[in-house]
């Protein structure tokens, strides 16, 4: 079997010291900004990212993929334990795992997170495995129409998935498309909005972007709410000491973990998709599918079996993408990628071929890295405790001062630590209407991309959108972004979506 | 006509407006032809598209019956944490990672009134040496560390 051989090359990659070294340092860090509300996998990787230029290309990946997962795991902690989401895909978690904890189950809630995020990552990386050499093979058959239509039905599931109205999710990616503009045009060598200031003319780092409206709009918000509403759970230490799973919650638990890892799974793939969306998804589906849907919000153990699962699943599998079609389907795999690249390796369907040694060794180290969360977590959790308790007025400045630096790192230019600012009051201004900023970073990610391959197809048809429609690849995708647009507009399917979110 | 839902009244407003200005600027750019796209097509299409949702948006919240109001921004955190950015990207280069992480903590611990001053001073300083410690010591970030004067 060409699978398990591929497989034993990427352990014989993985299980070197120094690889295994970078995997448990990744993965130690990613836990730790994961717990620490507000500074999250993507400013730790945009920070580490210069510290990785010495580094193999493996080890550098397999450290920040460490990160990358590390972090969706160590947020279950910091949501579970004070309501407070560490990272965005955090935000089911609290509903019912805060409640278990409420009801002193603190323990078990954090035991299940652990398993089922272990038994999502071990299924993740099967499906990264088995999935990702045919995916790349049809990528090899991609041209700019089919890669064009491609990124519309990411932008399309983004808009979809996004919480709130259709309409204000579209304009929000459509921004994000624009700010994609700013800079020289590659075709023409003209400057498009960049008001004739030259550091604007490679256009803008999205690092500057995201940490922005992510970050800084993030802290603001805060700022506003009443001081220290948060109360911790984990300080009185009621319900940590348990560490065991009643017979009747592991009946319960492990078809929720089962089913979160597919939807998570599947759903990762997608680009647009990832561990936020595969959350929101498994949530819906059990409480749906339950026979006492009233439990959840109550501390209902598969409403946090489920999800947990799904996200750890759907980070993992949001790597798919990008690896086999170089397509970024989240901020951190735009970082990624730009690891890739500073190594000099194109990613895309070729990196597999290329490099097999990169490729087979970053799946393996996932399966590694989720292994050492679950041994090594379990006995820090009371380190991760007392962090939590740390007061937000004492955390927050200490968190600006990381996205200062970190963007003053990435760009070496004083100048765009100010464009940060712009962004990160832009992005608070968009929170306070309502907007979401998902749609908005994935335009800006995929803006250049979309328009060089919409000149391209254009230039191969001879101006005729007909290309679109006439491929079979690249009908397909229209097809499917079409028909997920259509399923969020019909009104039953979108009072629900409103209900969920 | 009283408007209920102020909030999206004034998201839809603020899509037209942000079109409507790349629209201006971006119609400057040569639009070229579907075959040959110039450097304002793509600008142009996206900045329509923006001002016809952006009307959507209002429209729909003409019509709607939800009672939501206009947000209240918070004016004194927005303005500190952008005030303390700034100062932050203006001196960097010029003061250095200590003096800039400490002004920092500084200006931002004004954005909230009743912090205690001498908790303030001491973040300051606890975050500024933590920051010099970790990235210039440890990570080797390529950042100035001292004012250039120093020596």
């Amino acid at each position: 079997m060409e699978l398990f051989q591929n497989l034993a090359l990427g352990f014989s990659v993985a299980l070197t010291l120094q690889n295994i070294a970078y995997c448990f340092a990744g993965t130690l860090i990613g836990t730790l900004v994961g717990v620490l509300p507000g500074i999250g996998a993507f400013t730790t990787i945009a920070l580490l990212l210069p510290a990785t230029y010495g580094l193999e290309p493996t080890t550098a990946l397999i450290m920040l993929a460490g990160i990358f997962y590390g972090a969706q795991y160590g947020c279950s902690t910091s949501s579970i334990l004070i309501n407070i989401p560490g990272e965005a895909s955090g935000v089911i978690t609290v509903l019912d795992g805060y409640q278990m904890a409420r009801q002193g189950k603190a323990g078990e809630a954090l035991l299940v997170s652990a398993l089922g995020s272990f038994f999502a990552g071990t299924l993740a990386t099967m499906v990264i495995a088995a999935f990702a050499p045919p995916l790349a093979n049809l990528a090899l058959k991609f041209g700019p129409p089919e890669y064009f239509s491609l990124m519309l039905l990411g932008l399309v599931g983004a808009i979809v998935l996004a919480r709130g109205s259709v309409i204000k999710a579209m304009s929000m990616a459509i921004i994000g498309l624009l700010f994609g503009l700013v800079g020289t045009d590659v075709s023409t060598g003209t400057q498009r909005f960049a008001f004739g200031v030259v550091l604007l003319y490679d256009g803008i780092d999205f690092t500057v972007i995201a940490m922005g409206v992510l970050g800084i709009a993030e802290i603001i918000a805060n700022l506003e709410e009443a001081e220290e509403k948060r109360q911790s759970y984990a300080v009185s230490g009621k319900g940590l000491g348990i560490w065991h799973l009643s017979r009747e919650d592991f009946r319960r638990a492990w078809p929720a973990v089962v089913r979160g890892s597919v939807i998570g799974s599947a759903l990762g793939i997608l680009p647009g998709g990832g561990a936020l969306i595969s959350s929101f998804a498994s949530y819906t589906v059990e409480k749906k599918i339950s026979k006492e849907p009233e439990r959840f919000g109550h501390g209902a153990i598969e409403g946090l079996a489920g999800p947990e699962s799904a996200n750890n699943a759907g980070a993992q599998t949001s790597f798919i993408p990008m690896l086999t079609l170089g397509l970024p389907s989240n901020v951190v795999m735009a970082l990624m990628i730009g690891a890739l690249m500073i190594h000099n390796i194109q990613p895309g369907p070729q990196v597999m071929t290329n490099n097999p040694d990169l490729f087979w060794g970053l799946i393996a180290s996932m399966w590694v890295g989720n292994l050492m969360l679950v041994v090594l977590n379990l006995p820090l959790i009371g380190i991760w405790v007392k962090l939590l308790t740390v007061k937000y007025r004492l955390l927050f400045p200490a968190i600006l001062a990381i996205c200062c630096i970190g963007v003053y790192t990435v760009s070496n230019q004083s100048f765009l630590v100010s464009v940060m600012a712009f962004f990160g009051a832009l992005g608070y201004l968009f929170v306070k209407l309502d907007f979401e900023v998902a749609p908005l970073l994935l335009g800006f990610i995929l803006g250049p991309m979309f328009e060089e391959n919409l000149r391209r197809s254009m230039t191969i048809s001879h101006g005729s959108p007909a290309v679109f429609f006439t491929r079979p690849l690249s009908l397909s995708l229209l097809t499917a972004a079409l028909l997920l647009l259509v399923i969020t507009m019909v009104p039953a399917i979108n009072k629900s979506r409103e209900k969920i979110f | 006509m009283r408007i209920s839902n102020k909030r999206d009244f004034l998201a839809g407003l603020v899509l037209v407006g942000f079109g409507v200005v790349t629209l201006l600027i971006g119609s400057n750019y040569r639009m070229g032809t579907a075959f040959r796209m110039g450097p304002g097509y793509f600008p142009v299409i996206l900045s329509i598209l923006l001002i016809v949702l952006g009307s959507i948006t209002t429209g729909t919240a003409l019509k709607s019956t939800k009672d939501l109001a206009c947000p209240r921004l918070a004016w004194r955190p927005l303005f500190i944490v952008s005030a303390a950015i700034v100062v932050f990207g203006l001196f960097i280069n010029n003061a250095g990672l200590a003096a800039m992480a400490f002004a920092l903590v500084l200006i931002s611990r004004f954005s909230r009134s009743g912090y205690p001053w001498l908790e303030t001073v001491v973040l300051s300083a606890a975050v500024s040496a933590a920051c010099a410690l970790l990235f210039y010591y440890i990570l080797n970030v390529q950042i100035p560390l001292l004012p250039i004067w120093w020596g």
